[in-house]
């Protein structure tokens, strides 16, 4: 592979990094139209590439939010059965579709994520994440996935206890099978849910979520790397660019307001999706 | 319940993403020397390709070691749970283990 190629990669990652950092994306979202659109790289490759991105980005975030006891590990364990058995379904899945399928489906994916991006409904799921639901009590279960934390923007101890156990499971798997799938992590739809409908604190929820996703992407990118799919240096190279440019992202990120650029970014996300469409569509996709 | 932070865990995962990055770093700086093809070498090639500075191996052993952190994070939560004699999570914990475990059985079959 050419040097200047590599140099492209690296700066694709970074770029892809930064803004996945700065809006709460993960680091693998935006690899996949710069590989797939910028540099023709066929899906499954592209795919590939994003999910071990996402394993760089979600371990090293995991390993900081668990030493400062912000994820629950108990939740995030029991969510991980159902999340790794949708990432085995959606890799194999995604063995079995043409790259224009794969192409089509992830063009249809980020438009709907652009929806609640232009709305900025995670910020509503913060004030929604308490009261009003039934809680476990006792020595149920459910109990033992009640989890504390210490919220430093609230200056309070944080406790909750965990509801609708069964939703959050399905929706785990649907996050695993589109993990799988499209090369992202799952955290989009997980989060939400675990913060407005099953009483987790979204802090907690994308702590938790964060910690899960690691273990889902390594299920599916182990599928890809079974089928050959990964290539070394491609990878390689949007890995070191990714992970350096969501590190860049994570310290400059509190001193920008990215808020404002939310929508902005919104409509650069459904221009990536059209472009997506009419190649997908017209064009010659691998 | 108060969240346990768990330091084996977090130094599972922060050491494991750091050897990697180094790994793809030092195979990036070999394939400025040497430049590699767009092949993945065998996994039996790797240790013979990392002593001979193949970019290519180096960098596959980085996905590698990328790939082997967060399965050793479920190994070390398992021990970890079966220690403090917490069993439904460490039935939780294998049951995890045994999903990865068919996974990498379907995969490299």
């Amino acid at each position: 592979m050419p040097i200047n190629e590599i140099l492209l990669l690296i700066a694709g990652g970074v770029g892809a990094g930064l803004i996945g950092s700065l809006f709460g994306l993960g680091g693998g979202i935006l690899i996949i139209p710069i590989l797939s659109l910028l540099l023709d790289v066929p899906m499954h490759n592209a795919v590939a590439t994003s999910l071990m991105c996402v394993i760089a980005t979600s371990s090293a975030a995991a390993s900081r939010n668990v030493a400062k006891g912000i994820a629950n590990v108990r939740l995030g364990m029991t969510l991980e059965l159902w999340t790794v058995a949708g990432a085995m379904v959606g890799g194999l899945l995604a063995g079995l579709l043409p790259g224009k399928a794969l192409m089509i489906l992830f063009a249809s994916a980020i438009s709907l994520m652009a929806i609640p991006m232009a709305r900025g409904l995670e910020g509503e799921a913060i004030d929604a994440d308490t009261e009003g639901h039934e809680t476990a009590t006792g020595t149920s279960f459910l109990s033992t996935l009640s989890g504390e934390f210490h919220d430093p923007a609230r200056g309070a101890v944080v406790s909750y206890q965990v509801a609708r156990l069964p939703l959050a499971m399905g929706v785990s798997s649907i996050a695993g099978v589109l993990s799988g799938l499209l090369g992202v992590g799952g955290g989009i739809i997980k989060v939400p849910i675990l913060s407005s409908y099953c009483d987790v604190p979204i802090k907690a929820a994308a702590a938790t979520s964060n910690f899960m996703i690691g273990v889902t992407a390594v299920t599916s990118a182990m599928v890809f790397f079974g089928r050959d799919e990964v290539i070394p240096m491609l990878t390689g190279a949007s890995v070191i660019g990714v992970f350096a440019g969501s590190r860049i992202g994570s310290v400059i990120g509190p001193k920008i307001h990215a808020e404002r650029l939310r929508q902005a970014f919104a409509i650069v996300m459904v221009v990536i999706a059209m472009q997506m469409f009419w190649r997908a569509l017209t064009g010659d996709v691998r | 319940m108060k969240q346990s932070r768990h330091p084996l865990v977090a130094w599972t995962l922060n050491g494991g993403v750091l050897l990697s990055f180094a790994l793809l770093v030092l195979g990036l700086m070999e394939s400025l020397i040497r430049p590699a093809g767009s092949e993945k070498p065998g996994v039996y090639d790797i240790p013979s390709g990392l002593m001979a500075g193949d970019p290519a191996s180096t960098m596959t052993a980085g996905l590698i070691v990328l790939m082997l952190t967060p399965l050793m994070r479920v190994v070390v939560l398992t021990i970890e749970f079966i220690r403090e004699r917490d069993t439904p999570f460490a039935m939780i914990s294998i049951g995890v283990l045994l999903l990865l475990a068919i996974t990498i059985a379907i995969s490299f079959a």
